[in-house]
This record gives structure tokens, C-alpha cells and sequence, in this order.
């Protein structure tokens, strides 16, 4: 058929309907947002208590928890990044609870007891307890647990990498033997993935990464949409009552961040954490706002083996060129610079060394310990990062950063199931962006970082004495005597430049609508909500 | 009605089978060894060897491609690399999602189309007809992802009547999963309203010409009973096929509207598998997709023809 | 949608007067007219943004993030402190180079294809036909997702897919055409007295083809630059730090809530040119047939 297409319109009606387009426009746009800020916002890590549980709370309620990035498996032992972590803590229990404090707490063991020595670790577990699969909780599944992580290949070898044996002395007791005297250290680890119980009957059923069916804790997962939402249902019976007070929970995933707050806004989630972009418009919200400093950090990994990165020039010259303040103004000052794994507070960081005085940006520098290098040219790498838009600012400042001084580095996003396989598995990735969340003891994350041999370190970046000094450090049977053997270790590490380029430690803030009650924010970054609660609507 | 039915299935059919020979032989695309690629979890020559076995990669390209398809075929579309869950189930999951984006859409592309056609196909000529012509033309071109930011803008944030992004399955309630949509399917719906507005226009304003109608109006008919009875009737057949063309445009449009809304439907599904060069997942959203496409497009036709008898004969 | 109906242009020969009649058809069009000054003023801000641009697109300032408009940065500043108004310019460049490039990779399969196919007949004829049906079952967008799974990300890489996207739409015109003008008297005499089928495509096919294919190219061209956003926007483009229109709104959708200007802009930047691209798609259509058949 035929259609007449452009009529023949007048030049006024033409003019009237640009004026009203030009008019709206400037309505709109006049109207919206403050234009942001022109200053550097400059935030010391603030601290501000999350309502704690009282008696209102009212057990048969429903929480809602809406979190950034989807699990990548739901068996303790396939996860490759302790982000999934959060997502096996309902469905399994631990030996021990390492508590928002960092402090370790019993769980499914509920004493134990260390050997003058530090090489025997001797667990009293509880009793009466069985695997959501009927099998039963005893000294036998859990030394079945400990061999089936420490083989290779695992999440997590690199944790029980000191555990020499681990033997059944009865129905209940477990002991464990470790030649290194670090023993006190191995409590910490066992309150981590590393500690996980999970039924042996089903160690070797596939599915059990979609449909977990051998779990130990809480709660049994009911239903999983990937990328979109698990759904959690509360356990009959649960050997500890005081930390289950809910009927069940839902785990909610976005990407977006508006998305994320928007839920916790409307209700259709109990509560989330925040980004620097999220945390005006929750403020200002009807809404709870807390947070407390974490270990996390946000860091570049570089394989060693790859690019120019086996270079030592190299890698210095990277912590010179990276400006860390204007890193932290992108994160609004959430973001507190530093430049070593853990942040200046925590009782295993060395007090010494600080961003101001071991790198401060100095572009200048760089080139010159570009140039004694052998490329005055500069060179070219690709960074794989995480595809959240906070990540993906951060890399672009990197990328100018760099680009000021020779450095052309391509961004490419990945799903964050892909960064680790790709960086840490696969092998094949130059360097990557990254968030680190802190793990239950401190040498869980030095093991997994700064042995040549470590899951986080491709390139085998290190030297026979920083291991020495890493394994010397978990001795000791409190963090003070421990502390010392830290500093020693760290001063090693930066002597040697590691291959972890550290931009610094965040600050976390949550939100939660006025019903929530027991949310703690672990100083490790771990998202667990153990024992939350709602009062009643 | 079956003969046509029948020929047009006889069109389908082939079309569909080349279309997914095409969709499993991407991978040929893919630079490296493509076992490499669909291992993705680890790269261990062992590994890599036993993949090649599982998924029979040493078996001639045709013989790999027919276990696919057979497989598609009984409903198994093969398992994710990255998530571990069965691509069936994760199409299936986030389907709900997809078609309350469109259904939601559509009707509104049609309610708006059809009255600004119907307004503008009256009254051929006037000031009317000139505004909805050129909002018509103004409307196909638009960037209809950024209408939606726009939308977020004045009707989340500045005024906050709707929810910015997100998604309520019905099941939570009526209003919950309405007003997560509204925006998003506001966006998709504005260059179909706009085919369907001019369509409509077209269409009625030759049908308003024939005798008939001046026959009506003659014999002193109300205009409404004339307007209603005939000439809408008589012009609804272009704007079925025009609904068809529209609805697989709109399949496109839920790709970029899912990730921005976060809605978590079959676009989101497959911007994700894509990004992720999640190989099964992105050849499994490709052929549901396609199936759906053609599944539509044969509606279309059928019904084309079934209003049309002409075309039955054809 | 199954079935091709021929474009049946009347085949107006490109003569002297044939132009000053077209010249003046368009130019009456008012609303085709503004779309060319528009657009013709959006192409030179785009070429001479290296002059016109008062920073560097990728110099951050991090500091200064987010900023509304002020002397020293008409337009602000985005979330690392870039000026707006300096990407938004750059950003001309790439996404309008983009979609150009997109429609000549359609223009190099689809036109000479479309001739073939039309001037053969017969079994080259169907099998390209069928070959166009299965590319444009899919929409656009999936499409080109589907091969930029196997070839990954990248401006070149995506605009590439899309030309083998839109391929067929050009195809089916220039098909169309040639069918058409084949079956004229002139042109049976002349390929019985044996001029080769390449003089004969040449001389009197193509020049007559041309009309709805020019009309398709600014339709195709719009379609492409809208693609192109799309994908930027998903992150499926262009890879930073270069801007394009498409990348400028996604980051800008981030900060919406702070910094709404930086969703303003660049879209506008594509309404404005889409549209115009359409219009005037729409008015080479008007001024240069009496009666168009929709070719597809």
C-alpha cells in the first residue's frame, strides 16, 4: 500500500515543536541532581553499630539480602573466589565461627585445645548433629572433609597447606597434626572455606554445585536461578537455635548498583551494602546506615611470567605511576590509599610501611625505572577486570595513569566467575583488577599470595625466605607474639616488589530497612548474615 | 486454513535447521581450538583432551552438530560453562520475565498505535494528522534505550512515582511487577506504537475512502458504528503483520532494556552468555530465540491469510 | 515479510533537469531540509573536534569529578573529571565512523549481491534470497551479539557484524531494482545484441538503482548508529578510554542520580542524529518517486 511518509509540514508548526522539545529539555535537566562536588571528599574510616538482635525480633520473618555478583558453585571445595562464599555460609557450617571482630568462636567444634608445642590442634566436636542428608556429624566426615580440601586443584589447598595429618580419635574428636609449630594459626583457618563440613556421601556428585544436598548449617538451599536469586529455607532442629531466627532467607543478585539500593528502597530487600555512588541517596533514605573499616582491599595482580612484569623496575615503576589518591576520589573516599596487604589498623600489618612513604606518585620516577628497565618506550599489557561499573572506573584512571608514562593497558571486563579461572587456573591473563576480601586468619591470605606455588600468584613471583618467614609467622599463639614475625614478612615482601599492587582498603558501609536486626559488617569482608532477624512489620 | 498452514511449516522448518547449523557453527569463528574455548574451566592438556571426548569435538563437524541439535531437540540444551546450571532451566527461568517485558509493551504500542492511527487516519490533513505523523517519524528513530533513562529520570528520581530498575514477579502482586515494568516497556514501546500509528493511519484513511463506508455514512449510520464496525475491521489487517514485524524487533530491544532495567529475562540472559563467551548458553539462547522468532513470524503469515482468503489461495 | 515485492521506482535516469526537479522536491520538505542542516552541523562539530575541543578527551582529573557546568567546563565533568563537552565531540568522530563504516561493509556484500541475484535469476536468485531470509529472521541486536561472542569485543570487530547485518536490506533493494529494470525493453535489446552483463549492470542498472538505495543507505545509517550505541552502551563496543555516544550515556546512566547532564547530552547527540538520518532517508524517498513500494 502506499504511505505518504514526510507531509508537507510548516515552518512554524516545524519551529513550534523544536521550542517545545527545547523546552522540556531544559526543564528536565535544570531539574535534576546537585551537579556533584568540586572538592576531594576526604572520609577517615568511620565506625557506626548496625542494630544489634533484641526480643522483638520475630522468628518466622523472611530476610532479604541483594548482593553484586551471582555464585559460581555451591561445593565448598569447586568455588574460586571467596565472593561465593556467602553463599555456601547458610547452607554449611564451619569447625570454627571467626566473628565480625575477627575472633574465632566455636561452632561445629566446640572446644579445643592447642599443644604446648603449636604442632597438635586437638577439636571436640558436637554431638547429635547430622548432614542435611541424614548422614551423620562425626570426627570421621570431618577428616574426610580436610583430605578431600587439601587435594590439588581445590580452593582450598593453599589454607590447609600446613596440616600434615588429620586423624579421628573417637566419634568426636579430631586431632591435627602440623610440623611448623602453627597450630594456634590453623583455628583461624578452620573458620573459613578451609573448615566447611560437608557430607561425605556426596564429595563426588557434580550436582551437588547447582543442588546442594549435604550441607551442614542453617539452612538448605530450595532454589537457585543463576545470576538472579537463591532462595534459602531454615533448617528443622538446628543444633544452635540462638543464631537461626528466621524462616528462611533470599539472596537476591544485581550487578547494577541503582538496581541494588533501589530494592532495599522499595523493600524488596532487607538490606545490601554500599558503594561511594549509593551512599548519599541511602542516607538521606528512611533507612538504616552502617559501616565499619574492612581488610578488604582493591588490588592488581600481575603475572610474572607475562608482559614485562618479571621485571622488578617494572613492577615499581607501576606503584609509582598509579596515583592512589585520585583512585580514592573515584571511590568518594571510601577507597583509604595504602600500598601492603593488609590496612595500617590491623595487628599483622608492618606500622612502617605506609603509602606515603614507599610509593608516593612520582609518574617521574617511574619513567626512569622504566628506562633502567630497557623500555623507555613503555610497553603494552591487558587487565582483565571485573564488569561493575566502579571497577571499570577505577581501570580507566589506572589506564590513564599509566598511559601518562608509556604504559598502554587495555581494559577487558570479565564476569567475575571468569577473572580468577582466567587469571589463576587458565593462566592466560596478563594482570587483573580486583577486590581482595580478607580472609579468617591473616596467613590464609599471605599462603595464598606469596608462595611461588600460590593460587593467586601465576607467575610464581617469591623466594625461599619470604616462605620461610610466612610460615614462621603463623606461630605463636596470639596476634601480639605473631606481630613482629608480620612486620618481617612484609618487609621481605615489598623488598622484593610483589607482584600484587595494592590501591588500598575499603570502608563498608550497609543499609537495611528499620526491621532488620542482627547485621553485622565483618572486618574480613565476609557478607555473613548468622543470626539476623526482623521484627515483625 | 491447513494448506496454508502446511506450506508455511514447509518454509518454517528448513529455515529453522539451517538457521541453527549457522548458530552451532559460531564457534568455528571463535580463533583457537574451539575445545579450549568450551573447556573454559581448566586448561590442562588432559583436561582439554577429555572435553574434546565429552562433546565429541573429534568427531566430524556434522556428527557434533547433529548430537546438538538431537539433544536441543529433546529439550537439552547443553550446560553452562561458568554456572554449571542447565541452559534449559536458565532459559526457562528468566522466560516469565521476558514476556511480561513484551506483553506489557506491546499492549501499550498497540493501545497508543492504534488510537493516534485511528485519531490521525480520521482526520487526514488537519493539524492532528500533521502532529502524529511527525511524532511518528520522530518516534521510529529515537534511541529508545535512552527514552527509558529519560523516563528514569522524571518519573523515578525527580519525582519518584516508579521504581528506577528491578524486577517484582507477579507473584509478589499486581502492582509490584506492573510498576518495575512500566518504564522499560515505555521504551520498547515507542517505535512500534509509532509502525502501528502509521499503519493504522494508512490504513483507514483507504478504507475511509470506499464506498461502502460512504454508503453507511449515507444511510445515516452513527459515525462511531461506522468507524468501529468497518473501518477498523477492514484495517486491522495490516496492522497484524506490522504487529509481527514489530514484535521481533522488540525481541532485539529486550537485549539493551533487560541490562539496563536489571530485569532478569532472556536478554539480560544472553547480553550475559555473550559477554562471558559462555559458548552452550549463547547457542542455546540463539536457537530459543530464533525459534521464538520464527514461531511468530509463521502466526503472522497464518493469520495474515487467514483474513485475507485471497491468500489462502496464493 | 516472506514475500519481495520489487521496488517499482519509476526509473528516472539522473539527467540535469531529473536533478533540479529532485533538488527542488527535497527542499520543499521542510522537516527533511532541517535534518540536513542538523545533520550537516553534527558532521563538522565531529570533524573538527581536535580544534573545537578545549581538553583532551581521555586527560582525567579526578578530583574534579562530576562537576556541572562552569567556565572552564561548559558541559562538566564526568565521573574521572574528562570534560563532557571535549568526549562528547570525540565521541562524534568514532560513533558517526562506526555507523559509516557498518553501512559500507553493507554496501560492499549487499549491492553487488543484490545485482547478481536480480540479473541472474534462477538458482543464484534463490539461494542468496534464502541466504538474506535466515540473516533477517534475527533482529539486529542479537545478530550482532551472536558473532561478537565468537569474535569478542571491539569497535571494528561489532561494526563489522552489523554490515553483515544490514547486508541484506540492501541486498533485497538493489535485487529489487535490477529485477525490475532488467525486464525493460531496452535492456533485453541490449543484452541480445551480447553487451557483456558487467557493461550492462554498470550502465543501466545501477545508475537506476540508485534512487532507493540512496534512500536505504540514510535509513541504514540511522539503524547503524543507533546499533552501535546500543552495543557501546552494553560494553560490547568500543573499549575504553575511547568515547563513543553510545559508552558516554552507559557511564552517564551510572550517575544519573547525581549527575543527570551526563544522560542528556549524549543522548541527544544520537536522537538528533538518528532522526535526522531518518528524515532524511524519508525525504529522498518522497522527492525522488511518485509511489514507493515499502521494498521489504
Amino acid at each position: 500500500m502506499t504511505t505518504r511518509l514526510a507531509p508537507r509540514v510548516s515552518l512554524r508548526t516545524a519551529l513550534a515543536g523544536v521550542a517545545s522539545i527545547a523546552l522540556t529539555v531544559s526543564l528536565a535537566a535544570c531539574s535534576g541532581g546537585s551537579g556533584g562536588s568540586t572538592e576531594q571528599v576526604d572520609r577517615a574510616a568511620q565506625t557506626s553499630a548496625c542494630p544489634p538482635l533484641d526480643d522483638s525480633v520475630d522468628e518466622s520473618q523472611h530476610f532479604t539480602w541483594i548482593y553484586s555478583v551471582d555464585n559460581s558453585s555451591f561445593d565448598p571445595d569447586h568455588i574460586t573466589t571467596n565472593n561465593s562464599l556467602m553463599y555456601l555460609l547458610p547452607i554449611y557450617d564451619s569447625l570454627v565461627h571467626v566473628n565480625e571482630k575477627g575472633e574465632p568462636e566455636p561452632m561445629l567444634a566446640k572446644t579445643w585445645k592447642v599443644s604446648k608445642d603449636g604442632n597438635t590442634l586437638t577439636m571436640t566436636l558436637i554431638d547429635g548433629w547430622k548432614y542435611h542428608d541424614g548422614t551423620p556429624f562425626d570426627a570421621a566426615s570431618v577428616v574426610a572433609n580436610i583430605k578431600r580440601s587439601q587435594e590439588p586443584g581445590g580452593f582450598n589447598v593453599n589454607a590447609l597447606s600446613s596440616v600434615k595429618d588429620v586423624r579421628a580419635l573417637d566419634e568426636h574428636t579430631v586431632e591435627f597434626t602440623v610440623d611448623d609449630g602453627s597450630a594456634g594459626a590453623l583455628v583461624g583457618i578452620l573458620g573459613g572455606a578451609a573448615g566447611m563440613m560437608m557430607s561425605p556421601k556426596v564429595f563426588d556428585d557434580p550436582s551437588q554445585d547447582v543442588k546442594p544436598t549435604g550441607g551442614s548449617g542453617a539452612f538448605t538451599m530450595e532454589r537457585y536461578v543463576s545470576g538472579s536469586r537463591v532462595e534459602y529455607k531454615a533448617v528443622k532442629n538446628y543444633w544452635d537455635p540462638d543464631a537461626l531466627n528466621v524462616s528462611g532467607m533470599t539472596y537476591l543478585v544485581s550487578g547494577d548498583d541503582n538496581a541494588r539500593l533501589n530494592a532495599v528502597l522499595t523493600g524488596a530487600a532487607d538490606a545490601t551494602f554500599l558503594r561511594a555512588s549509593m551512599y548519599d541517596t541511602a542516607k538521606q533514605s528512611d533507612n538504616v546506615v552502617c559501616e565499619a573499616p574492612s581488610l578488604s582491599s582493591y588490588q592488581i595482580t600481575l603475572n610474572t611470567k607475562r608482559s614485562e612484569f618479571g621485571k622488578k623496575e617494572v613492577r615499581e615503576a607501576l606503584n609509582y605511576a598509579i596515583d592512589r589518591n585520585a583512585v580514592s576520589a573515584v571511590t568518594d573516599g571510601f577507597l583509604e590509599p595504602g600500598v601492603q596487604m593488609f590496612p595500617d589498623w590491623f595487628w599483622a600489618a608492618n606500622k612502617d610501611i605506609t603509602a606515603e612513604n614507599t610509593y608516593q606518585y612520582d609518574p617521574e620516577k617511574a619513567r626512569q625505572l622504566l628506562e633502567q628497565a630497557g623500555l623507555e618506550d613503555g610497553f603494552s599489557f591487558e587487565m582483565e577486570v571485573i564488569n561493575l561499573d566502579l571497577y571499570q572506573q577505577i581501570a580507566e584512571v589506572i589506564q590513564a595513569n599509566l598511559a601518562d608514562v608509556g604504559i598502554d593497558v587495555s581494559i577487558r571486563p570479565v564476569e567475575i566467575d571468569a577473572l580468577a579461572e582466567n587469571f589463576s587456573v587458565s593462566k592466560n591473563v596478563d594482570a587483573q583488577l580486583s577486590e581482595q576480601k580478607a580472609e579468617a586468619d591473616p596467613s590464609i591470605l599471605t599462603a595464598s599470595y606469596y608462595h611461588r606455588n600460590s593460587f593467586n600468584n601465576p607467575g610464581g613471583w617469591g623466594t625461599p625466605e619470604i616462605e620461610r618467614l610466612d610460615v614462621a609467622a603463623r606461630k605463636g599463639a596470639s596476634p601480639e607474639e605473631r606481630a613482629p614475625l608480620y612486620a618481617d614478612l612484609f618487609d621481605a615482601v615489598m623488598e622484593e616488589v610483589p607482584f600484587n599492587v595494592v590501591l588500598g582498603h575499603l570502608t563498608t558501609p550497609f543499609v537495611m530497612n528499620k526491621q532488620a536486626r542482627g547485621v553485622e559488617i565483618y572486618a574480613d569482608g565476609t557478607r555473613s548474615l548468622r543470626g539476623v532477624g526482623k521484627t515483625a512489620d | 486454513m491447513l494448506a496454508l498452514l502446511l506450506r508455511r511449516l514447509a518454509f518454517t522448518i528448513p529455515l529453522l535447521l539451517v538457521v541453527s547449523f549457522l548458530i552451532y557453527a559460531l564457534i568455528v569463528l571463535v580463533p583457537g581450538d574451539p575445545a579450549v574455548a568450551l573447556a573454559g574451566q581448566n586448561p590442562s592438556p588432559a583436561q582439554i583432551a577429555a572435553v574434546r571426548a565429552e562433546l565429541g569435538l573429534d568427531d566430524p563437524f556434522l556428527v557434533q552438530y547433529w548430537h546438538w541439535l538431537s539433544s536441543a531437540l529433546q529439550g537439552d540444551l547443553g550446560v553452562s560453562l561458568f554456572s554449571s546450571e542447565s541452559v534449559t532451566s536458565a532459559i526457562l527461568a528468566r522466560l516469565p520475565t521476558t514476556l511480561s517485558l513484551a506483553f506489557v509493551s506491546l499492549t501499550m504500542a498497540a493501545v497508543l498505535g492504534i488510537a493516534v492511527g485511528t485519531l490521525a487516519g480520521l482526520k487526514p490533513g488537519t493539524w492532528i494528522d500533521r502532529v502524529a505523523t511527525v511524532s511518528a517519524s520522530f518516534g521510529v528513530a529515537m534511541p529508545y534505550f535512552w527514552v527509558g533513562m529519560i523516563l528514569v529520570l522524571l518519573l523515578a528520581i525527580n519525582v519518584p512515582i516508579l521504581p528506577a530498575v528491578g524486577y517484582e514477579p507477579l507473584g509478589n502482586g499486581l502492582w509490584g511487577w506492573l510498576s518495575h515494568l512500566l518504564i522499560p516497556a515505555s521504551a520498547l514501546a515507542i517505535a512500534p506504537a509509532a509502525v502501528i500509528a502509521r499503519q493504522t493511519r494508512a490504513a483507514l484513511v483507504e478504507v475511509m475512502s470506499q464506498d461502502y463506508i460512504r454508503t453507511a455514512n449515507a444511510k445515516g449510520l452513527p459515525r462511531f458504528r461506522v468507524v468501529a464496525k468497518h473501518a477498523l475491521k477492514n484495517s486491522s489487517v495490516p496492522v497484524v503483520t506490522v504487529f509481527g514485524i514489530e514484535a521481533n524487533r522488540l525481541i532485539g530491544g529486550t537485549v539493551v532494556i533487560e541490562q539496563l532495567f536489571a530485569l532478569p529475562g532472556v536478554g539480560q540472559l544472553a547480553y550475559q552468555s555473550v559477554f562471558a563467551r559462555d559458548f552452550p548458553l549463547v547457542q542455546g539462547v540463539l536457537l530459543a530465540t530464533a525459534t521464538m522468532i520464527l514461531l511468530i513470524n509463521l502466526l503472522v503469515d497464518v493469520s495474515y491469510g487467514y483474513f485475507n482468503p485471497r491468500i489462502r489461495q496464493a | 515479510m516472506t514475500t519481495m515485492n520489487p521496488a517499482t521506482t519509476t526509473v528516472a535516469r539522473p539527467t540535469l533537469p531529473g536533478l533540479r526537479r529532485f533538488a527542488r522536491r527535497y527542499a520543499a520538505n521542510r522537516l527533511a531540509l532541517g535534518a540536513t542542516v542538523v545533520l550537516g552541523l553534527i558532521v563538522l562539530a565531529s570533524v573538527l573536534a581536535p580544534v573545537l575541543a578545549p581538553y583532551e578527551p581521555e586527560q582525567i582529573d579526578v578530583l574534579n569529578r562530576l562537576a556541572g557546568p562552569s567556565p572552564e567546563h561548559l558541559l562538566g565533568t564526568d565521573s574521572l573529571g574528562r570534560d563532557t563537552l571535549s568526549r562528547l565531540l570525540y565521541a562524534g568522530r568514532v560513533s558517526l565512523a562506526a555507523a559509516a563504516l557498518a553501512v559500507v561493509v553493507a554496501t560492499v556484500i549487499g549491492v553487488p549481491l543484490g545485482l547478481v541475484a536480480g540479473y541472474a535469476g534462477g538458482w543464484v536468485d534463490w539461494l542468496l534470497g534464502r541466504v538474506a531470509d535466515v540473516l533477517m529472521t534475527f533482529p539486529a541486536i542479537v545478530l550482532a551479539i551472536a558473532l561478537i561472542a565468537a569474535t569478542g569485543p571491539g569497535l571494528t570487530n561489532a561494526m563489522i557484524a552489523l554490515g553483515i547485518v544490514y547486508a541484506p536490506r540492501l541486498f533485497r533493494v538493489v535485487r529489487g531494482s535490477t529485477l525490475a529494470i532488467r525486464q525493460e525493453t531496452y535492456v533485453e535489446a541490449s543484452i541480445s545484441i551480447g553487451t557483456p552483463a558487467r557493461s550492462i549492470m554498470a550502465r543501466h542498472i545501477l545508475p537506476n538503482a540508485l534512487s532507493p538505495l540512496l534512500v536505504q543507505i540514510s535509513l541504514t545509517l540511522a539503524a547503524a548508529l543507533l546499533a552501535e550505541a546500543a552495543l557501546s552502551l552494553l560494553g560490547l563496543g568500543v573499549v575504553p578510554p575511547t568515547p563513543s555516544w553510545g559508552n558516554l550515556l552507559g557511564r552517564g546512566f551510572t550517575e544519573i542520580r547525581s549527575t543527570p547532564l551526563l544522560v542528556w547530552f549524549p543522548g541527544i547527540a544520537i536522537a538528533l542524529a538518528t532522526i535526522s538520518f531518518n528524515l532524511i532517508g524519508d525525504g529522498l524517498r518522497d522527492a525522488l518517486g511518485r509511489e514507493v513500494r515499502k521494498g521489504d
